[in-house]
């Protein structure tokens, strides 16, 4: 009942005028950069740190929120009606959704993604209301060991989950680590790898390593592999209102995607990817229509894109109640928070009831109106797709330039700015997620932070880590994220070549 | 091969990141890290030595079939060192349609004209926005705003 009093005090703040305006330039911006390719709301959020800098947080949060809910509904729509083979394959609502815009049912296609999206976004939200307390309740008698444990595990989940390989997952996340000690020790006052000058003391911003690796790597790794004339738009054929075997067809996954995305997402297991893929294994194995798969089977947009969403607002939970960032862009929003000098996690929730709620009941808003957003006006959205893309990265690139640069009037910032873009090129080109670095970076220096609070609390006792049960749990699941897939592989091979071998036999 | 410069690299610039202070404190996450960006270079390496390469990272506007071109990075690369060589003494609005020109001229535009025009009035929308609406502080340079 006392969550319930909290929603509601939440809708009080989140339905002042101000307050709607921002979720409505939010789920707009969201939208927009979703829909546009090269940059996505990770990149905006980083962007936007330094304008929001003077302005209300709770206002500030609540268009965040709204710019991270709207790039999911906008990134679909560019998936579904952007014909670009080859990358398609890691996406399963592009195949799907492609092949139906393809067949003259791009806009059911888009119907199912953004109605799905709704009610994925709802149901999690809903789930973010009820879990997030409990979390509270639980994470309140964590002590620094038990968080240095959960930043381990955040840690290789990251790793192991995005990119093309453990290793490389590792290595950003290293590169991104080591971005993080840069600067003044916070408990001792020491300077670390400042190179001996001064504007390295304060170490380098995240918005400078977030826009660097998202948007000027983007663009040098977009350049130098330019497709040879534009990507073919699809035209929004069909009625935008499904028909009734579609919503038949469409409700089930709907719900099941909802259900599978949101506990990946609160677990500290790294973001969408995960439920989204075994979102469309489930639905490719429960249709009737198998036969579809593959040419354009609306459960195929149906399901991942209810995942994908429901998993989003599930990475909400950790990052509020435990201030543990498992996405780029919840890294970026947590950076957000110590921007305006407050510490995500339990005591969140006490000290600023406003914000947290305000900014629950915000989501519930703004994927209201992202479906209305989404669903009749997207045809004006889709006209962005067609925007030269010259003058789009030349306009991404100013930008960064400007978010940058009003940082700290400071052209050394630009520098730096331009050298972590050409990093984040190197690491696109030769497959190194970025993300992991980001994630590193920002929780780098508390992971540290808490590590030497455990250790000053056990008297430099290193045992602490492992003889608390808690911390145990987290590191042991910790090292089973790292070490199992590996091994599970090599196990798959041996079989597999033992199988091999007994067929020649035969 | 080109891979495997680059993976030498990468090991190479994480050797260097070895601490250099004296207090127990500060120095052992340092120590930490740089240990594990050692072995990521050496793991790498063994990787890269035995020809395993990982695909280049997918991407809307990627064309993954097409032979990277160096060229267009170099040209941004050499307008992004000069925007920031005029940011101060131009100020922001030339020195980020410099940027934006050297950008679309890279991603292979012609019409010179359009993308100077849309530069510069984005530059200038983007100015006039920051100085007048959020109070802050960009460079005006040479422009009489």
């Amino acid at each position: 009942m006392e969550t319930l009093e909290s929603l509601i005090h939440g809708f009080g703040v989140a339905l002042s005028l101000s307050n709607l305006l921002w979720a409505l330039i939010g789920v707009t911006l969201g939208t927009v950069v979703g829909i546009l390719p090269g940059i996505g709301p990770a990149l905006t959020v980083a962007l936007l740190l330094p304008v929001t800098y003077g302005l209300d947080p709770v206002g500030s949060f609540i268009m965040f929120a709204g710019i991270y809910y709207g790039g999911m509904y906008g990134g679909s729509t560019t998936l579904i009606l952007l014909n670009t083979p080859g990358e398609s394959a890691s996406i399963m609502t592009a195949v799907e959704g492609n092949q139906m815009a393809r067949r003259g049912r791009g806009a059911a296609a888009l119907a199912t993604a953004a109605i799905g999206s709704f009610i994925a976004g709802t149901i999690a939200t809903a789930a973010l209301t009820f879990v997030a307390p409990a979390m509270v309740q639980l994470a309140l008698k964590f002590g620094p060991a038990d968080y240095f444990a959960l930043m381990i595990l955040a840690f290789t989940t990251v790793t192991s989950l995005l990119g093309s390989s453990v290793l490389r997952g590792m290595t950003s996340l290293v590169f991104g680590l080591a971005l993080g000690l840069i600067g003044i020790d916070v408990q001792t006052g020491q300077a670390r790898y400042t190179l001996g000058t001064l504007e390295l003391l304060d170490g380098i911003s995240v918005v400078i390593v977030a826009v660097g690796l998202f948007a000027v790597g983007e663009t040098f790794y977009v350049a130098s592999r330019q497709r040879k004339g534009a990507a073919q738009v699809e035209p929004i054929k069909g009625s935008i209102w499904m028909n009734r075997k579609e919503w038949a067809r469409s409700w089930r996954p709907w719900l099941r995607g909802s259900l599978l995305g949101f506990p990946f997402g609160a677990l500290p297991a790294g973001g969408a990817e995960i439920p989204t893929f075994l979102s469309y294994a489930i639905e490719k194995r429960l249709s009737r229509h198998k036969d579809e798969f593959g040419k354009g089977a609306i459960e195929g947009v149906a399901g991942p894109e209810a995942a994908n969403n429901s998993a989003a607002a599930g990475v909400l939970v950790p990052l509020l109640t435990l201030g543990l960032p498992t996405s780029a862009t919840a890294a970026i929003m947590l950076a957000a928070f110590q921007q305006f000098g407050l510490q995500p996690g339990p005591l969140l929730f006490t000290r600023e009831p406003d914000l947290v709620w305000g900014l629950i009941a915000s989501l519930y808003i703004g994927n209201a109106m992202l479906l209305v957003l989404n669903l009749p006006l997207v045809g004006i959205w889709v006209r962005l797709l067609s925007i030269p893309r010259p003058l789009l990265y030349g306009g991404i690139l100013v930008f960064a330039t400007l978010g940058t640069y009003s940082l700290s009037n400071s052209v050394v910032d630009l520098i730096a700015l331009y050298v972590i873009g050409f990093i984040g090129f190197l690491m696109r080109r030769h497959g190194f997620p970025v993300a992991p670095a980001v994630i590193g970076m920002i929780l780098g220096p508390m992971a540290e932070s808490q590590f030497r609070r455990a250790l000053a609390i056990s008297q430099g006792d290193y045992s602490v880590f492992v003889t608390r049960p808690l911390s145990l749990t987290l590191l042991i699941i910790a090292s089973l994220a790292l070490f199992a897939p590996p091994v599970l592989a090599a196990i798959g091979r041996r079989r597999a070549a033992r199988r091999a071998a007994d067929d020649a036999a035969v | 091969m080109i891979g495997y410069g680059a993976y030498l690299m990468v090991g190479a610039g994480r050797i260097r990141v070895l601490p250099v202070y004296s207090r127990i404190g500060p120095r052992f996450f340092p120590y930490l890290i740089a240990t594990a960006a050692l072995l990521c270079g050496v793991l790498l390496l063994i990787e890269a030595l035995r020809g395993r390469r990982a695909p280049p990272e997918a991407g809307e506007d990627v064309d993954l079939t097409a032979r990277d071109n160096l060229r267009p990075v170099v040209f941004i690369a050499c307008g992004l060192a000069l925007g920031a060589v005029l940011m101060r003494p131009a100020g922001f609005v030339i020195a980020s349609t410099v940027i934006f020109l050297t950008v679309a001229m890279a991603f292979g535009s012609r019409h010179r004209l359009r993308d100077i025009a849309v530069g510069l009035s984005l530059s200038l929308v983007a100015y006039l926005s920051f100085t007048r609406l959020l109070d802050l502080t960009l460079p005006a340079g040479i422009l009489p705003l």
